[in-house]
This record gives C-alpha cells, structure tokens and sequence, in this order.
C-alpha cells in the first residue's frame, strides 16, 4: 500500500506520448504515421491520446477532489503565477477573480493623459493545455468580433512574458441581474425592458454567427446606470458560415446544468434556439424568484433522466404555488397569467423547433406584450399537451399498466374499451387526441407490459404507481379539467381492474363532476363516464345505481336523437348485465336483444358479439336452460378465441360462466376442473402474483380439485394446452 | 535518528511506523494506514466549516503531515512514503464517500447540508459519483500498466500535491511530472469516457 516508487522506466508508450507533446501539429501527424507502420495499435492509441489532451474534457479535468485542491490551488495560483506584473501596455493590479480555466485581474494603463481601466483575462498558470488555450483564443476572436453596448467589448490582447495568451475587456462594474432585480424589487414592465435588451445583445451576436451558450445570471451584469453587459463567451460557439449557421454539436458540456436547454444535456445540436431557451430561464428566474427546472444532478446520465422527465409549470401558477400567498405576489401572477405564461412556455419549450426562432423574436413578443397589442406565442394545443404528458407518463410505467389494465378490466368495462370499434366511436364523438391517446395506450399492450417495476429500476407496486399517476393527474393537468377527466375514466378501470372497485368509482365520480361542470349537459363525453359507472356500479353488484347512471345515459342519447348510436352500445350492454343481477330476467332478455342487435350493427368482428353469447348463456341458466346455456358459453369461448387468440384475458370471463354452470347446475365439477385451470391460467399470465383476482382463481381450482379428491395436477391437464 | 520516546507521542510512532513500513512490513503500512484516514477526515471537516475560502499556504495532506510527524525530523525517503501515504488515504476517503453516496441514490445539491467530509468532497469535485467510482477502478488497472503514472495521478489529484512537489519527492523533474499527468490523464480518459473524444 502505498509504497513510494523509485521513478520506474515509463513504457514506449507514455515516452512516445511525451515526446509528441514537444512536437506542433504537423509533425505529430507524421510522427504519429512513422509509429503507425511498425505498431499500428500504439499509434492509434497515441492519436486517441492526443486527441483526449486536447480536448481537456473528462473526471480528471474537471476539478480535483475539492477540500484539497481549495488549499492546494491557492498554492498554485499563489505561487505560481499571480507575480502581479505587466502585461502590453497593463499593470495588473489585483486579481478579481477565477474562472474554470482563466483567471481575471484588473489592469490599468495611461493612454492619451488618461487612466483606462479593463478586465484582464489570462489562462491559469499550470493548467493551460492545449485544450484551453485553443479555447480561450477562441474567445478572445470572439469578443473580437463583437461590437455591442450591451456586451463587454474586448479592448486589447496579447502574450505575456510566460507565454500565455491574455485579453483586456472592458471593465464591467455591475451586479448579476438576478441580484440587481430582487435588490431593486423591480416591476414586471422594467424586468421584461431589461430581458428585451439582453434578447437584442444576444440576437446581435447571433447575427455575428456566434452563440453563447452559457448564458445565466452571473454572466448577465447590470451597470450603475441600469444597463445590462453580457460577459464570458468561454462556452460561446461560432457558427461557421451558412452551412452551419442552424446547428452546431454541443461539445463541451460546459453548460450550467439549471440553465442548459434540453439539447445540450442530451447532447444534441445546439442552435440560435438554445440560447432562447436560456433566455427564458432567465425571464422566469427574474418573474417568479424560482429557476423553472432546477436541475439537481451532477452525472450527466441522471441529468438527462431529470430532464426527460420535467415539464415546465406555468409562471403564474409556479407564483401561486409557491407563494406565501401576499397581495402582492397574487397580483403578479395575476399579472403573468396569458400573455407572459404563453411567451415563457415557448420560449421553454423542450423541442427547440417550438420556440421562438430568435432572441430579436422573443424580444418582439415581450414588446408586443408591453404595447398590450396580442402577442404571436400560441398556448400549447390540448392534444400536444396530451402527447408530452403521456410520453413522460410512458417512463413511469404508468401507461404500460394502464394499457395492461385496461384490457384485463371487468369485462363489460374492458369491452367498452377494446379493439377499432372504440377508435371509430371515438371519432365519432371525440376529438382525435383521445384516439391518438388511446392508440398510445393500446401499442404497448402486453409486449410491453412484463415487470412493471422495471422502468425505475426499483420495486414499484401498481397502486403505487397509479397513485403516482393519479398525483400527477392532479398537479401537472389542473388546468386541463378535461384530459383529467378523461384520464380518471381511464384510471377507474384501472382500479376497477385491480378490484379497486370503490375507489374507481369514485372517480368516475369525479369525471361526471368535472364534465358536468364544463360541457353541455347532453355531451356524449358525459354518456361515456356514465356508462363507466354502471359498469363498475355492476362490478360492485349495486345494480340499481348502475341501471339508474345507463338510465340517465339512454336519457341523454334519446335527447339527442341518438338512441341506436354506437354509445349505446355499451349501455346496452352493461344494462343487460345489471337487469341479470336484480333478477330482472325477461327485462334482461329483451335488453340483451337490443344489444345484440346493436353490437351487430356497431362492432361486428369485436369481442363484443362474445359478449352477446354470454349474455344469452347467462339468461339461459336463470330460466334453468342448462344445456342452452352450456352452448352458449362454449359459444362465447369460441367467438371470442376467434377474435383475440386462445390466452387473452377475456377470455375468463365466459369461461367462468361456463364453469360456475358445469359445476353447480350441472353438477359435474370434474368437467369444470379443467376449465377452471385455464382460467388460473390466463389470469396468472397477466396479474401479479398477489393480485386477488389470481388468488381468486387459484382458490378455485383448489377447491373444486378437494371437491372432487383430485390430487394431482398432472392428471388432469388443462385441455386447451 | 528515529527513536520512540512517549514525549513524542504520535509523531514517534508515524516515524516508527513509516521505518517499518518502508522496510516492507505490511501491517505497519496498515496501521500508518489507519492513523492517517481519521485525521485527514477530521481536518477535511474543518476546512469545509471554516478554511475553505481562506487562502492557506498548505495544502491538507501538508497539514497531516504537520500534525502527524514533523516534517524537519523526517528523513527525505519517509516523507516521500508519507505523501504516498496520504494521498492513498485522501483517494480512500472519497471513494468511500462515492461509494456512500452511490448506494444510498441521493446526491447532488441536497447532500450538501451534510457535513460528512467525505460526501462533501465528492459533491465538491466537478464530477459525478460514478464518475469517481469509474476512475478508481481504471486508475487501478493503470497502476498495474503504468506505476509511475498512477502515482501521479493519485498524489496530484487525490493527495493534491503541486507537480513540483511531486518532481521534489520523486525527484524527477517538474516538466517530466506534467508529461506523466497529461499521459496518465490521456490514457484514463480514454478509457473512461471512451474512444470517440468530440474534437
């Protein structure tokens, strides 16, 4: 451990490696092609090297284990460098402060009778790679290129005596703008002239064709006189020519992670439109005292999860929220509400093609907000709104077990939901985006749907992540009353799936609420919810509320003319299936007529028509037509393999009836011991272990196996396998 | 030279301990080991609370030093082995404290209210827990390749020793203990961050 070793003889490699560090570009090429051809492996190792050496990028760069290198740089700096001399015609006189790679000082000259002062920036001693150096020469063309009142001019540049590149700025005496405006307590109408201005520097260097990428309070100072400088274009890119006068790679992830458009934590092209994106972290910072995603993690891998997963809260409501609830924080969100909400949500949005196309556009919008003429930002469609938060929902598992859920309800309640027939309905009486919702749910159905712990990589209960959901629900779409209402119909069955029976009703309940509030009394959306409710009303086996929500849906549909349409399908349906559990048996008979007679105009093909047979099976053994109702069931069985494959879920529910039927009123338990193992089956294929519908089905069999003293499994295989 | 008095306390037997560890005797090194780790640990506290921003003429490891064995009645090999000591201690500790931070999934800004040296100096360097983790394991695969290289590595970056403190222990020169550093950091970066480096 640790034992001190004598300086050992390096090996060819790291002596090779050191002597092409001696050598200027050129001349390694060729050294480099010389080693190639007697070991071509070292030689591409070497070019590899050099590369990551000048790159000066990675764990080893980026800051030495800090409680030591604190002291341990002083030393450096102390020591090493900071000779307070002369640099051109500059007296340093103190130092100001350091940065990741330079340090600054603050110099003076006399020139023409009269004392200037400037920011002196100098590599640091000790740590100029190639790498750097590249870079800060990079800057100080930059600032070259740039003539600006709001940006700090670069006023001279040379080598020192050491030979490091140094620059002079012009000397900036200002506060970070975020400091500057909580200290003033600035009004809405000055914070947005001060980002108006910020915008056009910005768009003026975009127009040089360079982009700053770091932009963010510190590097943002207000002057004694108000005005604003941008500074530090050490992460600034130039765009060359008009090729790539879009798109540059975001190379250095030398990006403030708070501030950093999505495009530069995933790596991906940088444009006019991250800098946007900056900007509008900086208004919102300015607007509401909060950053709009405080991004906590350091790995980059963590960092890109934390991003792929934010939505950015309106200004307003994150005011509101967040507030302590004074007067005067009321009335500025009442004041960012509109006009600013929408400015700042496209300035932020994730996808840099949805933002303003430039700063001067941004700046325009603010202007038009200021001048109360409307503004050219559009609120985020419903349906777009919809698209993100089930893609973010998708990552937490929650529409996988949604879509597995929703097939595996209750059968009437899955039924309503299965197959074209629902998307053709929905057409009918939707806007396209539940379609597109609901086709979402359904691509991932059971392909998918394997462990549902496995999208966060820890052991997640489904009613976890379904409350998980339903929360989020609850914040992130309280402005979209109605996509929460449709997503707490899609949630109930969910519940009800999972047996959850009242908690799905309850909000179901919430849904009629919501949409009672917010639409016409006969909209179809409310006939849907309704019809939900009787179906879990069914499942509940409270019969008579379930016939009185379908009462009221045939209700609504009869005023609107609508009364053999699709949706009453359902209706019918479920109205079959709640006459059945009051014993309404002719009324039940009549009922399941219409709905065959619907299902055949409305779903043929569908696992509807299934239903129909079992229905009839149904009725049969309540009118004690035992040997009808066994056709029937078998009827249903097939009907339904026919439609969704021997293993679906579904499938239980016919197969069930089937059993219950040979077992009680045919009393030949033997027969339904194999149907009964197909159930356990199926149902263990798709719920986990300790759901209760799987327990309910393994019980079954146990029991109907002590029924009939049949011991072994092995003899009596299920016979569909 | 090197006599254990009880006068001297600890300081006698760091000398003791570094003679003996010299000469190959592991569980003196175990024990050197040992004493060092809470010290540094204890003093990595004290700099967070208080030194932090101060500007200070030592660096951590000289201030062990100076607390464990005077420097003057070292001899020149000991202290050498001193360094080597401290600084794979230094690199312990924050492994240690990745590891810490790694298993319990919680790291970033929060964590800084905790004062735990170790989690702090983690959070304090500019790169990520697995990160650190991931250089530990590869500066092991390079001790095996490369000695001199990793030693560099572990005195300059963990042990925060300057590059001409190091040339002075090793007795090498300045611009030869850079070469090694930009070599040794060529060759882990490679390996770390893989072999496509954006240009």
């Amino acid at each position: 451990m640790g034992d001190p070793r004598e300086p050992s003889t390096p090996s060819d490699l790291v002596r090779e490696f050191g002597e092409l560090l001696d050598l200027d570009a050129s001349a390694r090429g060729l050294r480099v092609e010389e080693i190639a051809k007697t070991a071509p492996e070292m030689a591409r190792l070497l070019e590899r090297m050099l590369t990551r050496d000048a790159v000066a990028e990675g764990p080893l760069e980026r800051g030495r284990v800090e409680v030591v290198s604190e002291t341990s740089r002083k030393l450096l700096s102390d020591e090493g460098s900071s000779q307070l001399g002369q640099v051109g015609s500059w007296r340093l006189k103190e130092r100001l402060g350091e940065g990741g790679m330079g340090e600054v000082f603050l110099g003076e000259r006399s020139q023409g009778g009269f004392d200037q002062r400037a920011a002196i920036k100098m590599v640091r001693f000790g740590l100029s790679t190639d790498g750097m150096v590249q870079r800060f020469l990079l800057e100080r063309q930059i600032l070259a290129r740039l003539e600006h009142s709001a940006i700090a001019r670069l006023l001279d540049g040379g080598l020192a005596a050491d030979g490091r590149p140094w620059f002079a700025m012009e000397l900036i005496e200002g506060e970070p703008i975020t400091r500057y405006a909580s200290r003033s307590d600035l009004s809405v109408e000055r914070i947005l002239d001060l980002v108006i201005a910020v915008a056009e520097a910005v768009d003026y260097a975009h127009r040089s064709l360079v982009l700053h990428r770091d932009l963010k309070p510190s590097n943002i100072l207000i002057t004694a006189q108000g005005l604003p400088k941008l500074l530090d274009f050490g992460l600034a890119k130039v765009l060359e020519g008009e090729s790539d006068a879009g798109e540059s790679r975001s190379e250095l992830r030398g990006f403030t992670p708070s501030y950093a458009a999505p495009e530069q934590v995933l790596g991906e092209a940088v444009t006019t439109a991250t800098d946007v994106y900056a900007l509008g972290v900086l208004l919102y910072e300015l607007l509401t005292g909060e950053l709009p995603n405080p991004r906590t993690n350091n790995s980059p891998g963590a960092l890109v999860q934390e991003v792929e997963r934010e939505v950015t809260e309106r200004p307003s409501q994150r005011l509101e929220r967040t507030s302590t609830g004074g007067p005067e924080t009321r009335r500025r969100a009442r004041r960012l509400e509109g006009d600013l909400d929408t400015i700042l949500l496209r300035a932020l949005a994730r996808e840099p093609e949805r933002r303003y196309r430039s700063a001067a556009a941004l700046a325009d919008d603010l202007r038009r907000h200021l001048g109360g003429q409307p503004v050219s930002a559009r609120p985020d469609t419903r349906s777009y709104r919809l698209s993100k938060f089930l893609r973010r929902n998708r990552v937490a598992a929650v529409a996988t077990v949604l879509t597995l859920f929703s097939l595996v309800a209750g059968l009437t309640v899955a039924l309503m939901q299965t197959g074209h027939a629902k998307e053709a309905a929905l057409q009918a009486q939707h806007e396209s985006e539940r379609a597109v919702r609901l086709k979402d749910f359904l691509l991932s159905v059971f392909r998918e749907a394997s462990p549902l712990q496995r999208a966060k990589g820890e052991p997640l209960s489904v009613e976890e992540l379904l409350d998980a959901a339903e929360s989020r629900i609850d914040v992130e779409l309280v402005d979209e009353p109605l996509l929460q209402a449709d997503l707490w119909d899609d949630l109930a069955e969910t519940r009800a799936s999972m047996g959850d029976l009242m908690r799905a009703a309850e909000l179901i309940d919430r849904a009629i609420a919501t949409k009672r509030a917010q639409l016409r009394s006969d909209d179809l959306s409310i006939v849907e919810s309704l019809t939900n409710l009787g179906a879990v009303a069914n499942l509940q086996e409270r019969a008579k509320e379930s016939v009185a929500a379908l009462d009221e849906a045939i209700a609504i549909l009869g005023q609107r003319g609508e009364s053999d349409s699709f949706p009453a399908t359902a209706v019918s349906v479920n109205r079959v299936h709640a006459l059945l559990l009051l014993h309404r048996d002719d009324e039940a008979a009549a009922e399941a007529e219409r709905a065959r007679a619907l299902v055949e105009r409305w779903t043929p093909g569908t696992p509807d028509a299934a239903l129909q047979s079992h229905n009839a099976g149904l009725i049969a053994v309540r009118r004690g037509r035992y040997e009808e109702a066994r056709v029937f069931f078998s009827r249903a069985v097939e009907e339904l393999e026919a439609v969704v494959g021997p293993d679906h879920a579904l499938l239980q529910v016919p197969l069930t009836g089937l059993a219950d039927l040979l077992e009680k009123n045919l009393s030949d338990p033997e027969a339904a011991l194999p149907v009964r193992e197909r159930i356990q089956k199926i149902v263990a294929a798709q719920f986990p272990e300790d759901a209760p519908r799987r327990l309910k089905a393994e019980g079954e069999v146990v029991r109907i196996r002590t029924l009939i003293g049949a011991s072994s499994t092995e003899d009596l295989a299920p016979p569909t396998n | 030279m090197v006599t254990k008095e009880p006068a001297e306390g600890l300081q006698g037997d760091i000398s003791l301990l570094l003679l003996a560890s010299r000469a190959g005797d592991d569980s003196a090194s175990q024990k050197l080991f040992e004493l060092v780790y809470p010290n540094l640990r204890q003093l990595a506290v004290r700099h967070l609370r208080g030194a932090r921003k101060g500007p200070s003429a030592t660096s951590l490891v000289h201030e062990v030093f100076l607390r464990l064995a005077r420097q003057d009645e070292l001899p020149f090999a000991d202290r050498v082995h001193f360094f080597a000591v401290v600084s794979r201690a230094m690199r312990q500790i924050v492994i240690d404290g990745a590891r810490k931070r790694n298993s319990a999934k919680r790291w970033g800004d929060q964590v800084a209210v905790d004062l735990d040296p170790a989690t702090l100096s983690v959070a304090a360097a500019g790169s990520s827990v697995e990160e650190l983790l991931a250089l530990n394991v590869a500066l092991d695969q390079l001790e095996a390749e490369e000695p001199r290289l990793a030693q560099t590595v572990e005195w300059h970056f963990f042990g925060g020793l300057t590059f001409a403190e190091i040339g002075d222990a090793t007795g090498i020169s300045e611009r030869t203990v850079l070469r090694d550093w930009r070599a040794a950091r060529a060759l882990l970066h490679d390996q770390l961050m893989g072999a496509d480096p954006s240009p």
